[in-house]
């Protein structure tokens, strides 16, 4: 056995460093209470999502499935949520509309990250024309009212999942940006970005390699407290009739709801499943982001 | 004319906007409203009535919406009625009218106690006037009535009209009346921008008060020479949804509503409700998916298969009519395989019940292979000489034809037609129309009494050839042979042949025409049956009572002695308010408090 082998690398160093902090990251969790209990819920939420082919046959989704059903039928041994106005079962989409919900929910989230992150640490980092005119861009976004901004885009762009999640996205990262630029800003006059500047490290270079990693922290705890807006824009959309009419989200059996009257028919097993579902979903990831924030700031424990 | 004349055409973008204020309306609609009884404190008879879409224009020469022209029906008077059983020709502003030998030139005497309602004479010169000018200035409500005639007024009483062609639609002059006195001093340019606000009527009612978006408030006119209706004031309000509109007229607020949703609308059908009275009625309208048969002398870009008649035949095949009248109508309507061509159903497509487009999907299967769409790859998807069978299927956002887009897709997927289905709001649906740019879309028409305006929708001529101009014909089809009956039809005097013509039209439509029509659909009405009764129907037995053809509606509605009764219902409205505010409210929640940690950090 060589003295090599015994040596550890600097690469395997790194990944033992974040090792550790992941695990250290777990064990807080771990005795965070609300944050596990938002952790489990996510779980259960992506398992469901998951396991949508094994609980509920695609085709029940179709609009001629409910044929020989009852309307808006209460529930029963054979529906467990009932029937929707069409007489198709109710719990068949909402665990398919949990795939949908999720789904535009985590892309919106990660396209504004990615343009919420990049004009954040680009703003923060370089003075002068480029940074005062993205906070401009950025400022902009934070006044602009988001819905009817939304509305529009989901108009002109038309309606499946995909666009709205960019939709979505597009209209959510401003937020973001103000919060890694002041992070950028306090992390750039830093002592070890600085020595990096001064060994002749490029702008680049010192973002991607100094700053990022400084500010990614607060990117993920950021984006987690992302994901529940997201989703409920997707359902307020869905519920306005912007939504994709022909995927099954939560916001559109809350609109279909709605629209049938089941509302005043008193057809609770129609409406109040989505509109739980939805609030669960909002209240697991914004549990577990609070926590993973206080986790990465420890300033913030105690607050 | 009938592309928009009687449909909801409103804009899907405000009205979802202002579906975002769902929560204030509701709330004022059971606050503000609470206090409205039929009976207002002068002792009046009130009559108020909810409706879902707000005013476009009060200007005849404007406005399309179904509203505006019950506001018309209303307020200004016509030469001749329609009876409200069978739409026979009844007097109203003329008493008695005679032909000539040859038929063109019909001569009307009118009565001679006729004022508006500012007191103003109203005479043959309005008459003369209205079609003088429509024809002049080319008032779209008005020119398939009066294009093709002249009028003069030998006196103030005595009316005469003449045809260049022979016409079938007189001695019925079915258009609006405007008071010259009025309308002679505003110029063709000012005129499309007139607000009509001078609230002169000649109708029963006339209009007092009205604040856009919230309500019109009429009461009866004086003036008015024809039967006086019980009611003194009228008063339409607008609600946002048809399900607040309902509770309101469960609570009492109101005494009638159109437009009542399906589901409940079932409930009130069965006599579940107390006190309330639901009315479903047909007067012809009908939902169609729209393909492009692209007319050789048209512009657009339909695909190709669309073009062979047998693949617009196998699309009427794939169908499930009766499923999407249960499950979309809730059984309100029928499946329909032609146009309805006339408010009138005598004027419907003869034929027996299940020997055209029954649902057969495998006739549709047959079809498309012999045609030549076969499935090659074995994706599901049929094709030929490369080319997909794949369509694009533009959607309604709003209207009842709207909610069969889930359900035609499946059908046409059973049969390996693909779709792409895109929502427009119905601005959008008729530009696109109008440059022809579609393979298949959603739509639906409400036609007029007199079959002559929804049949010539479907000429060659109204075929678009200019995006900037448009055209009726929204299949982009054209018939030599149909063009040749709609010309014959169109000066047939003979009653029995007309309709032998129009029956043939019918045949051609349905065999070779570019609609795969879904259903005719009724109009869901409900009426407080504790404080009113006596609803006549137009046409008899099937129609509804309001938003007809005529004002007769009201006219005939008479009060219930001793009646009283307010419901409750408000509890679900509150319910509903809450449940708003609570996923409003979260929404609020997470993005404030996301703002919030922003703050403390910078």
């Amino acid at each position: 056995m060589s003295i090599e082998a015994v040596q550890v690398s600097p690469r395997q160093m790194t990944w033992l460093r974040r090792r550790r902090a992941l695990l250290r990251v777990w064990r807080e969790l771990r005795h965070d209470r609300s944050g596990f209990t938002g952790l489990l819920l996510l779980v259960f939420f992506g398992v469901v999502a998951a396991a949508a082919p094994l609980i509920a046959d695609r085709s029940e989704l179709l609009a001629a499935a409910g044929r020989n059903n009852p309307d808006l039928a209460a529930p029963s041994a054979k529906f467990l949520l009932g029937t929707d106005d069409i007489g198709r079962s109710v719990l068949s989409q909402l665990v398919w509309g949990s795939r949908v919900s999720l789904f535009i929910g985590l892309l919106a989230t990660v396209v504004a990250v990615v343009i919420g992150s990049t004009v954040g640490l680009i703003s923060g980092y370089v003075k002068g024309r480029v940074g005062s005119l993205l906070l401009a861009i950025d400022d902009f976004f934070l006044v602009v009212p988001f819905l009817p901004l939304a509305i529009v885009l989901a108009v002109i762009l038309g309606r499946s999942p995909v666009t709205l999640a960019l939709v979505i996205g597009f209209t959510s990262w401003a937020g973001s940006a103000r919060l890694v630029r002041a992070q950028v800003l306090s992390l750039s006059e830093r002592g070890y970005v600085e020595r990096a500047r001064a060994l002749g490290a490029n702008s680049r270079h010192v973002i991607l390699r100094h700053v990022l990693p400084g500010v990614a922290p607060l990117i993920i705890a950021n984006a987690t407290l992302i994901v529940p807006g997201a989703i409920l824009t997707e359902s307020t959309l869905s519920f306005l009739g912007f939504g994709d009419r022909l995927s099954p989200s939560w916001g559109k059996l809350l609109d279909g709801a709605q629209s049938s009257g089941s509302i005043t028919l008193n057809a609770w097993w129609y409406y109040l499943p989505p509109g739980i579902c939805i609030i669960t979903v909002v209240l697991a990831f914004t549990l577990f982001g609070r926590a993973l924030e206080r986790i990465f700031d420890p300033r913030l424990a105690g607050r | 004319m009938t592309y928009f004349s009687q449909f909801a055409v409103g804009g899907q973008m405000s009205k979802n906007l202002h579906k975002v204020l769902i929560t204030a309306v509701i709330g004022l609609a059971t606050l503000a409203v609470g206090t409205s009884t039929n009976v207002s404190a002068e002792g009046e008879l009130s009559f108020s009535v909810g409706i879902t879409q707000d005013i476009d224009s009060l200007n005849v020469t404007v406005g399309y919406l179904v509203i505006d022209y019950e506001i018309w029906n209303l307020t200004l008077p016509t030469l001749t009625s329609k009876a409200a059983s069978d739409f026979s020709i009844l007097p109203s502003m003329a008493e008695s009218w005679t032909s000539s030998e040859d038929g063109l030139t019909w001569t009307y005497k009118l009565r001679s106690d006729m004022k508006w309602s500012d007191g103003e004479p109203m005479t043959a010169d309005d008459v003369v006037y209205t079609i003088t000018r429509s024809v002049t200035d080319g008032w779209w409500n008005h020119t398939t009535v009066t294009g093709n005639l002249t009028a003069t007024a030998p006196d103030a009483q005595t009316l005469v009209v003449t045809s260049s062609v022979p016409d079938p639609k007189l001695p019925i002059l079915d258009v609006y009346i405007v008071p010259k006195h009025i309308y002679e001093k505003i110029s063709a340019e000012e005129l499309p921008n007139y607000l009509a606000d001078d609230n002169v009527s000649g109708g029963p009612f006339q209009i007092v008060e009205r604040k856009e978006g919230e309500f019109i408030r009429l009461v009866r006119n004086p003036n008015w020479f024809g039967k006086k209706p019980a009611i003194d004031q009228l008063i339409f309000r607008t609600y946002e949804t048809a399900e607040a509109q309902y509770n309101a007229l469960k609570a009492g607020d109101l005494d009638a509503i159109d437009d009542v949703p399906g589901k409940i609308f079932t409930a009130v059908a069965a006599g579940d409700v107390p006190n309330i009275i639901g009315i479903a009625g047909n007067q012809g309208s009908f939902s169609e998916l729209a393909m492009n048969s692209s007319c050789p002398t048209g512009i657009g870009d339909g695909h190709v298969a669309l073009k062979d008649p047998n693949v617009r035949r196998a699309i009427n095949w794939a169908i499930d009519r009766q499923l999407l009248v249960d499950k979309v109508l809730n059984g309100f309507g029928k499946p329909a395989v032609g146009i309805s061509a006339s408010a009138n159903p005598a004027f419907d497509y003869q034929v027996a019940a299940d020997d055209t487009y029954s649902y057969k999907p495998e006739k549709a299967n047959s079809l498309l292979d012999e045609a030549g769409w076969k499935d090659s790859n074995g994706d599901g998807v049929r094709d030929k000489d490369g080319v997909e069978l794949r369509l694009r299927y533009f959607d309604r956002s709003i209207g009842g034809a709207a909610d069969t887009t889930p359900f035609i897709t499946g059908f046409l997927k059973d049969v390996g037609i693909a779709t792409d289905v895109k929502t427009f709001d119905e601005d959008s649906l008729a530009s696109i129309q109008s440059k022809s740019e579609f393979d298949l879309y959603t739509w639906g028409w409400s036609p007029y009494a007199d079959p002559d305006n929804m049949l010539s929708d479907f000429i060659t001529a109204a075929v678009p050839t200019d995006p900037a101009v448009g055209g009726y014909n929204d299949g982009n089809w054209c018939n030599a042979e149909y063009d040749a009956l709609y010309a014959k039809q169109h000066v047939e005097l003979d009653p029995v042949k007309r309709a032998a013509l129009i029956q043939e039209m019918h045949k051609i439509f349905v065999n070779d025409g570019p609609y795969a029509v879904l259903y005719k659909y009724d109009n869901l009405q409900a009426f407080r049956s504790d404080r009113w009764q006596n609803f006549v129907r137009q046409p008899a037995e099937v129609g509804p009572v309001m938003f007809t053809q005529t004002s007769s509606g009201y006219l005939d509605l008479e009060p219930v002695s001793g009646g009283s009764g307010r419901g409750g219902g408000t509890n679900t409205v509150i319910i509903a308010v809450v449940a708003i505010v609570v996923i409003g409210g979260g929404l609020t929640l997470v993005r404030g408090r996301r703002k919030k940690s922003a703050d403390d950090r910078a």
